[in-house]
């Protein structure tokens, strides 16, 4: 089955003679193209989970498969080659290079894959077509946070996997992300995977995830997620 | 809380810190290392000269009696005289063995060192060398049989003691350039051994000790004014190159050893301030928290100025600690073939009172900038990232048609670079710095040689040099320029003579060649045979300038036992002379008798040759052109040695700048690091857009550095008065400190790559910038 699907996951971290779960022996699979919801409060372990799926972190139990390939026995170089072509990775903080324009910023994720989108292109489905030329610091939070999806999507990814995309814009914009994270889902037909801790969002996801204490509380598929814009929280 | 958050805070700052440490360890180490050679130098010859009650003047004369003694230890400010008999001696059955001989009534002045045994109590009894008396196998009670050379009178002495002299403590003579302890000694006899030579209570020398303040000027004129025409020549402890020459190589070296340190203080200066800017700079977030939670400015100020006392805690003891062995080690050069008693070579503690002040200056007064100029800022500003600066575009990227032909990589890696200017100034300003030091080194050592070769192949053509016996006749000349295989000689004379200019004056050796000297040029750098100017003198430039005149001014010239002054016109002044100079012609113009001291010779035959020199009597001794110039060779090796050491400094110092700089630059980009590991670059391809930056400015660095390196090398060049250096820039001293300095950073830069593999993506990503 294409999509994401996780089979007896944990992820443990020793600190000194802790040992600490992240993520507890867990499975779930997400269908190809499904607005996915990930939700739990902190130290849920969503985060952890997020970032096995992105290639930048490794599972210390199970196996973890994207589009049918077990990323999970990866090695380092492999890992790299598979964030390079097949992950499109939003951040809470932007983290947009200070010293390259949106343009170029978003120009730094396309030259290095395989079947790269027009960059103009990506700009103007994102609204930023008239900010390219500018520099992260002469753009507002929300504009960033377009620009890094931006970035995310030019490389044309498999999955787009956004961590808490919204956590540091106001309502207003923060919804505005969300809405265009949505509507790029329905229109590009790509598995979008975003962790929040706000259960508000939940009804706008084809499947949500909830987790508690690096668990697995519920797995809920959603046939009719209410649009983004339609939700008020 | 606070000072457990210092602690943990250090672990972050570790690496920074430590490198800082090490730059400013560097700049301790020189610093005291440098100074301590002189400091050391000073007080083990100072010892010595105090402990034997070295003389401060020597005066050679002939008849000079107790009369001559009394008068002038009745003079003022003369502590001491003891008069003496000075004459050479050789081994009765080994000419090749010689001695100088002292006759003295007592050993009140120039009292040996005493190896082994006693100082001789009677007529019977010699005192050694240890050196020599070892090399022929003589014990105390031996007896040991000399000749008076030239006198052929025979002695048969027993050794009662072995030891060294202050006096003799580079033992050269003419025929002996360089120390050969094993064949040319000295040996102190009671002076009634000597009696029959010079008549009883008659002697060639008085030595005079004084009080330290009184001006030799005063001195020369009251013993010329006593003694009159006895007196052949005064020399003062100073002038005297077998007693003073520890002295002078460290007065040689007295440009490099203030310079170098001076230039590794600034660059370790530059470093620190960069360091600890960066360093507060970049905990602005932290402090912005600490005022927010109402801890106090100073409290705050004193947390960041322990950054920096640590820094001065790790660097500054292990540097001075280490700078006592740099000393023994540049001390223990400069001093082969001087025979010393054992010495000690001890911490300079001046220097390192000196060197932590500079040191806590430059560590806590930059961190106390800094720091007080993010202190003002209100807690709000300081948890606010600082705000970007407005100039965001390059230069090139305003060149459009150039700017779009740029491939993204390259775009990238200039706008990094040439974004932050002050990192790229700090960074290509200390790169420079470090590849003017190593360049330097490399081009004095460049100069150095090119002066070792001129000596070699320029100055001595000649394949003999033959010292003459005074009172030689015009008739035993000829018979040197006849002499079996001579194809060519030249002769010379060395006196010593008073130069007065109006208010100044000084004696000096004056040397009368021949109107043309070919055989040996006495400018070093000179391709044709040079031409003694016919109306004047030429002089060394040192002694031109403390008589403070010029070419084209006039000097007055006396000479002992002489009361008529002759004027004579400078008609060049020349760096490359010692003394002054006159054509052969000039000085017969005089009135003056030409009575030559020394003749080059060029042969065919020189195995004839020296058969000949064996048999003639005037001849006092004779050496090959190697000899005398492996004598000068040797003496600059010693300074080659300190210049070895400030390569190896010098280098080490570039390598810390540059792994400073790069680790700094490192840490200030790891989010951006990570962010494009998450995008999925390679680790080569991160390494190359991150190294790249750094590979620029070291190219930058290194091509700033070549005109400061060449402006710093003439400088020091220029100051270097002890030997007539040229400045000699050549590709390959060039080639050689840009390959040193580069290969520092593309190590540095091999170790900042593995530095990247470490890095934690995500760690780095969750930090707020």
């Amino acid at each position: 089955m294409s999509g994401v699907r996780l089979e007896h996951v944990s992820r443990e971290y020793i600190m000194g003679k802790t040992v600490i779960k992240a993520v507890d022996d867990i499975s779930f699979a997400i269908p190809e193209g499904k607005y996915t919801i990930i939700l739990g409060a902190s130290g849920a372990g969503k985060s952890t989970v997020l970032n096995i799926l992105g290639g930048m972190d490794s599972p210390t139990g199970g196996k973890v498969f994207v589009n049918e390939k077990e990323i999970s026995s990866f090695n380092k170089r492999q890992l790299t080659q598979y964030r390079r072509e097949s992950i499109g990775f939003v951040f809470q903080f932007y983290n947009l290079m200070p010293n390259l324009t949106v343009e170029e910023n978003v120009e730094l994720a396309s030259q290095i894959c395989k079947n790269p989108l027009d960059t103009r292109q990506v700009l103007r489905m994102v609204g930023l077509d008239d900010r390219r030329r500018n520099f992260p610091a002469q753009c507002s939070g929300g504009e960033q946070q377009r620009g890094a999806i931006a970035r995310a999507l030019a490389k044309n990814p498999d999955v787009l996997l956004c961590d808490e995309p919204t956590g540091a814009l106001d309502y207003v914009t923060g919804k505005a992300i969300l809405a265009l994270l949505y509507d790029l889902c329905r229109q590009s037909k790509k598995t979008v995977v975003v962790v929040t801790h706000n259960g508000a969002l939940a009804p706008t996801g084809d499947v949500v995830i909830r987790m508690k204490s690096g668990k697995i509380e519920s797995f809920t598929e959603n046939p009719n997620p209410t649009p983004v814009q339609e939700l008020e929280w | 809380m606070i000072w457990k958050n210092f602690f943990r805070d250090l672990r972050r700052t570790a690496s920074r810190l430590i490198s800082v440490s090490i730059i400013t360890m560097i700049a301790v180490v020189v610093y005291t290392g440098l100074s301590g050679i002189i400091y050391n130098v000073d007080l083990v010859m100072g010892d010595y000269y105090a402990t034997q009650n070295t003389a401060d003047y020597w005066i050679t004369g002939t008849g000079l009696d107790m009369t001559d003694c009394r008068d002038l230890s009745e003079l003022e400010g003369i502590t001491g005289v003891q008069p003496r008999v000075v004459l050479d001696g050789e081994d009765r059955y080994d000419s090749g063995l010689t001695l100088t001989l002292y006759g003295v009534p007592d050993f009140s002045i120039n009292t040996p060192y005493i190896v082994e045994g006693r100082l001789p109590q009677s007529s019977r009894e010699i005192f050694l060398s240890d050196q020599y008396a070892a090399a022929q196998g003589l014990e105390l009670g031996d007896w040991y049989e000399i000749t008076l050379t030239g006198l052929g009178i025979h002695l048969r002495l027993q050794v009662c003691g072995t030891g060294k002299d202050p006096e003799c403590l580079y033992n050269v003579n003419a025929t002996n350039p360089s120390p050969d302890l094993s064949r040319f000694g000295f040996a102190y006899v009671d002076e009634e051994v000597l009696a029959d030579v010079l008549g009883p209570h008659r002697y060639n020398q008085i030595c005079v000790t004084t009080e330290e303040d009184l001006p030799a000027a005063a001195f020369r004129t009251a013993v010329d004014e006593e003694l009159g025409s006895k007196v052949v020549n005064i020399l003062a402890l100073k002038d005297n190159q077998p007693a003073y020459s520890l002295m002078e190589a460290k007065n040689n070296l007295t440009p490099i050893l203030t310079f170098f340190p001076t230039l590794f203080f600034l660059c370790a200066v530059l470093m620190m301030v960069s360091t600890m800017n960066r360093l507060i700079e970049n905990a602005r977030m932290d402090i912005g928290t600490f005022k927010a939670l109402g801890y106090y400015d100073s409290t705050i100020l004193v947390y960041y100025l322990l950054h920096a006392l640590l820094v001065v805690v790790i660097g500054f003891p292990i540097g001075a600690v280490l700078g006592k062995y740099i000393s023994a080690l540049i001390v223990w050069t400069i001093a082969t073939g001087c025979d010393l008693p054992p010495y000690t070579i001890v911490h300079d503690f001046a220097a390192w009172g000196q060197a932590a002040g500079l040191t806590a200056l430059c560590c806590l007064g930059s961190a106390w900038l800094v720091a007080r100029s993010l202190l003002k800022e209100s807690p709000a500003q300081c948890m606010r990232p600082k705000p970007p600066k407005n100039a965001k575009t390059v230069l090139l990227e305003r060149i459009g048609p150039l700017w779009r032909r740029l491939g993204f990589n390259a775009k990238y890696i200039i706008r990094n670079t040439f974004r932050n200017k002050v990192r790229m100034l700090t960074c290509v300003v200390g790169i420079a710095f470090c590849m003017a030091l190593v360049f330097m080194a490399f081009a004095i050592k460049d100069s150095m040689d090119a002066y070792s070769d001129a000596l070699a192949q320029n100055q001595n053509s000649y394949d003999v040099m033959v010292d003459l016996n005074t009172g030689v006749t015009e008739g035993q000349y000829n018979r040197l320029t006849t002499a079996p295989g001579v194809t060519a000689a030249e002769l010379e004379m060395v006196t010593t003579c008073w130069l007065y200019t109006f208010d100044q004056r000084s004696t000096t050796t004056l040397t009368v060649s021949e109107d043309t000297v070919s055989l040996h040029l006495y400018d070093p750098y000179a391709d044709a045979p040079l031409a003694l100017p016919e109306d004047g003198l030429v002089l060394e430039q040192l002694l031109a300038e403390e008589l403070g005149v010029e070419e084209g001014d006039t000097v007055t010239l006396r000479f002992t036992g002489d009361n008529r002054y002759y004027t004579l016109k400078v008609a060049q002044v020349n760096r490359c002379v010692s003394g002054a100079y006159v054509s052969r012609s000039l000085w017969r113009s005089l009135g003056k008798a030409y009575t030559p001291t020394a003749a080059y010779l060029t042969t065919r035959d020189p195995v004839a040759l020296e058969t000949s020199l064996d048999r003639y009597d005037f001849v006092d001794g004779w050496q090959d052109r190697e000899t005398v110039t492996r004598a000068a060779v040797d003496k600059m090796n010693n300074t080659s040695m300190v210049v070895y050491i400030l390569i190896v400094f010098g280098g080490g110092l570039a390598c810390i700048v540059i792994y400073n700089l790069g680790i700094m630059s490192f840490f200030e980009q790891i989010r951006s690091l990570a962010t494009l590991m998450v995008l999925g670059f390679h680790d080569r391809e991160i390494k190359r857009l991150q190294l790249s930056e750094n590979l620029i400015f070291a190219v930058a660095g290194v091509l700033c550095g070549i005109p400061l390196g060449i402006a710093l090398d003439r400088f020091l060049i220029l100051s270097i008065t002890a030997m007539p250096l040229q400045v000699v820039i050549t590709p390959r001293a060039v080639g050689l400190a840009c390959g040193v300095t580069m290969a520092f950073a593309l190590g540095v830069n091999r170790i900042i790559g593995r530095k990247m593999r470490e890095i934690d993506m995500l760690g780095a990503l969750k930090s707020v910038e």
